[in-house]
């Protein structure tokens, strides 16, 4: 029996985001821990995490008192990352390498750990309902949202702070570092008063050798275009939907871009000319919908060359709930 | 819904599959061998490793240009599709939920730390979950967790989610950790490795021991587990976070045994069920001083009669594929109706007030198993496997 | 006397301590007490004797750790290391 792509369904409450501001000059400063965060005690927190902290103060500040109503232990995060800490993995390879393990710095070490850059909002915001990372390539982010989104919906927590952060990966290769964060609020869709913005999300795989066949490539085209139905479902002028692709190059990454464009016109502009070495332009720019409050739905489609791909959409249109399954 | 352990596979210290991992954790010994790349480099280069060749395989060649850990936890991923009798089609529809701590970091660093080549693409570091769906060929859900030593243990309460609500069928569900430099040297520098091995519950114990390798289970629906053997059912699970601090557990341990009591309360049984009990038991003195009281706590007067095994003493501390490693070992409790005896102590800590037999198995005395994960940054999972059949 | 690659000086020591205490060199005062008036934890102490033996080229060893309680005990301790060094 096929695993169906299920769609989550949350109530955003509130966003959070730090980017660096457009058209920055590469290496230039734009973020200062002692002013974003505090005088003392964050100087020693992977920029990621820093990020990280600062998006969850602005999410947190946004979401009218909603985190700090829930019993600590009724609230959760999730955070998706990819390359949080691939700077650190690196600086501790070579430091071992050259000089040995005693020359590593033992306040920076236990971030070799990438959990900790999102366990640190826990100890900030007191959330102790739970504390999740996950880590799938570039859809990180969105899994995070689309997990949160179940345990909120399944009881696991009252409100849940969930979303990406990142920091330049020194190994980006063809790919174009990342650096910020993107936080959401999240709480039960059947909490949310009419007019509060709606989460939807889903995650697929498309294993890519199954794309070498076109039976698998069927399978897959078919698997994506239920998938957008399933989240679009019930939406009313879909054509005003604004449609986002964040992919590459691969061939996860065309037949995904292809099912789109097939169901949703060819006017989707296409991804970025340079993919992201990340996790983060997927949230940033759900995030980005949500506080636009253009009024159109936003929908996101992040594909990777792993295999894995993640759709999400935010929408203040109220939609008939629970949205359909496919399959 | 109910959810069903149908398929073991692992790959450890031990030796290559369930039967040899199930032999050795009643061989009652165990040790780390040294890491050779890290000598000169960490203090206690020490490692509980696979053995070499041991991950050899029909599927070698494929596997050839994958590094270590994704070779484990395809290997570990293949013996549980077998193991439980998966048709094509059901492992074409399969979601795939694996954890690892670490990833592919140390083969990302052997492939660029001398530099990055023009014509190489993004290779992220956490491709474990989609290199294993690639490599069967999974259209499910592809879910990568990363959650320090407690990782495969959300991984497994995720895949618990995905049944139960109906999202899937059958999910393989694991852990995957390969020996790396970065993670030794990391835990050396917090000085909390101990060169004497991983001995957990030792009055004189002083940190932990890293260890490799890849858990993976196969767990389905009970209709799809109909007509199946199974191993037993994933009944209940729970989650907490301490919120207290980045490295050190809080004294406090409220939420360790919230998520213990939760665990039960979720698997709709009480104490008065669980058996045997697989700690997180690490060897680091917070950790096994705490847990030991949570356990008091939770189990109440029980707790003198219900057995631990201590699956760390013989496998080290295999970080994101611990809590896998010890549903795996839950797993086999379970169908042998045994507890293997522990690696003897030279002296247990009083106050880690807990029963390791140590002598002959110990038969199981009731078909419930409590496991614990506790991760780095307070991140805490409980797991309660039980006999039910579909 | 071994040659030194960085030579000790009180005033450099007490702006390397305040760096990594993030705190204003100001606070480091001669004799205030790491620990109970800087809230320096044993992870902060474990940083400062690496960065010190990085920074002064001197291998100090962590049976030290409880001399680097102040300015004036870690100076002292240093200058005993660069003098046996």
């Amino acid at each position: 029996m096929t695993a169906r792509p299920h769609v989550a369904e949350a109530a955003v409450s509130g966003v959070g985001v730090t980017l660096p501001p457009a058209g920055l000059a590469p290496g230039a400063a734009w973020f200062d821990h002692r002013s974003q965060l505090g005088p003392r005690g964050y100087k020693y927190l992977p920029e990621a995490c820093q990020y990280l902290l600062a998006a969850a103060r602005a999410a947190v500040a946004g979401s009218d008192g909603l985190l700090e109503r829930c019993p600590e232990e009724r609230r959760g995060a999730v955070v998706g990352t990819n390359s949080a800490v691939a700077e650190l993995h690196s600086v501790i390879d070579r430091t071992t390498r050259t000089e040995g393990a005693d020359f590593v710095s033992p306040m920076t070490a236990p971030f070799f750990s990438v959990n900790l850059v999102g366990a640190r909002l826990s100890t900030e915001h007191l959330l102790k309902g739970f504390n999740l990372t996950v880590t799938s390539p570039r859809v990180a982010g969105v899994e995070a949202l689309h997990l949160a989104a179940h345990e909120v919906a399944g009881g696991r927590a009252d409100a849940v702070l969930a979303g990406a952060t990142e920091a330049p990966d020194p190994y980006a290769a063809d790919a174009l570092p990342e650096t910020g964060a993107a936080l959401l609020v999240l709480r039960p869709r059947a909490s949310a008063a009419p007019g509060t913005t709606l989460l939807r999300s889903c995650l697929l795989f498309l294993p890519p050798r199954a794309l070498t066949t076109a039976a698998g490539r069927e399978r897959a085209q078919r698997t994506v275009v239920s998938a957008l139905d399933a989240v679009t479902a019930g939406l009313a002028g879909a054509d005003g939907t604004d449609v986002r692709l964040v992919t590459d190059g691969s061939p996860v990454a065309r037949v995904v871009s292809d099912a789109v464009r097939g169901r949703r016109g060819p006017d989707v502009p296409p991804g970025a000319d340079v993919p992201r070495a990340g996790s983060l332009e997927a949230v940033a720019l759900l995030a980005d919908g949500v506080s636009s409050g253009r009024g159109r739905a936003r929908l996101v489609v992040t594909a990777a060359r792993e295999g894995n791909v993640a759709i999400a959409m935010t929408t203040t249109e109220p939609l008939p709930g629970p949205p359909r399954q496919t399959g | 819904m109910d959810v069903f352990i149908t398929g073991l596979g692992a790959i450890s210290c031990l030796g290559d599959g369930p039967e040899a991992f199930w032999k050795g954790l009643h061989a009652g010994r165990s040790g780390p061998t040294p890491v050779e790349s890290l000598t000169g480099q960490v203090r206690a280069p020490l490692a509980y490793q696979v053995p070499p060749a041991t991950d050899a395989s029909a599927h070698a060649e494929d596997d050839a240009t994958r590094g270590r850990v994704s070779r484990f936890a395809l290997h570990a991923a293949r013996q549980a599709v077998v193991d439980a009798g998966l048709t094509g089609e059901e492992v074409a529809g399969m979601a795939v939920v694996i954890a690892t701590a670490i990833g592919v970091c140390e083969e990302r660093e052997d492939a660029f730390r001398a530099g990055v080549p023009d014509d190489a693409v993004w290779t992220p570091s956490f491709s474990v979950a989609s290199a294993v769906g690639d490599a069967l060929g999974s259209f499910g859900a592809n879910i990568s967790v990363s959650n320090a030593c407690a990782a495969s243990g959300y991984a497994l309460s995720v895949a618990m989610d995905l049944v139960r609500r109906g999202e899937a069928e059958t999910v393989l569900v694991g852990g995957a950790e390969g020996s790396a430099g970065v993670p030794i040297a990391a835990f050396d520098r917090l000085g909390a490795i101990d060169p004497d091995g991983c001995r957990p519950f030792e009055a004189d114990r002083k940190g932990t021991v890293f260890g490799e390798g890849a858990a993976m289970l196969v767990v389905q629906s009970a209709r799809a587990a109909a007509g199946r053997r199974t191993y037993g059912r994933l009944s209940g699970t729970a989650w907490s976070c301490d919120a207290y601090h980045t490295t050190a557990p809080d004294p406090g341990r409220r939420q360790l045994v919230r998520a213990a009591r939760e665990a039960l309360r979720d698997a709709g049984c009480g104490p008065e069920a669980i058996g045997c009990v697989i700690p997180h038991g690490t060897g680091t003195q917070p950790n096994d001083l705490l847990e030991s009281e949570t356990l008091r706590d939770v189990l109440g007067q029980r707790c003198d009669s219900t057995p631990l095994f201590s699956l760390k003493a013989f496998i080290g501390h295999t970080a994101g594929a611990a809590a896998a490693f010890s549903a795996v070992c839950g797993a086999l409790v379970l169908r042998h109706g045994q507890v293997p005896p522990n690696i003897a102590l030279a002296r247990q800590d009083p106050a880690c007030d807990v029963w390791l037999p140590q002598d002959g198995p110990t038969p199981l005395p009731r078909p419930g198993v409590l496991i614990n994960s506790y991760a780095f940054g307070g991140s805490n999972v409980s797991l309660v496997l039980d006999g039910g059949l579909p | 006397m071994a040659q030194q690659s960085l030579a000790l000086d009180l005033e450099d020591l007490r702006e390397t301590i305040a760096n990594i205490l993030d705190i204003d060199t100001a606070e480091v005062t001669d004799d205030a007490d790491f620990v109970e008036d800087l809230d320096m934890d044993s992870l902060l102490a474990l940083e400062i004797l690496v960065s010190l033996e990085r920074r002064y080229q001197v291998k100090i060893g962590e049976e030290h750790m409880k001399e680097v309680r102040s300015l004036r005990s870690t100076h002292s301790l240093l200058a005993n290391k660069l003098e046996s060094a």
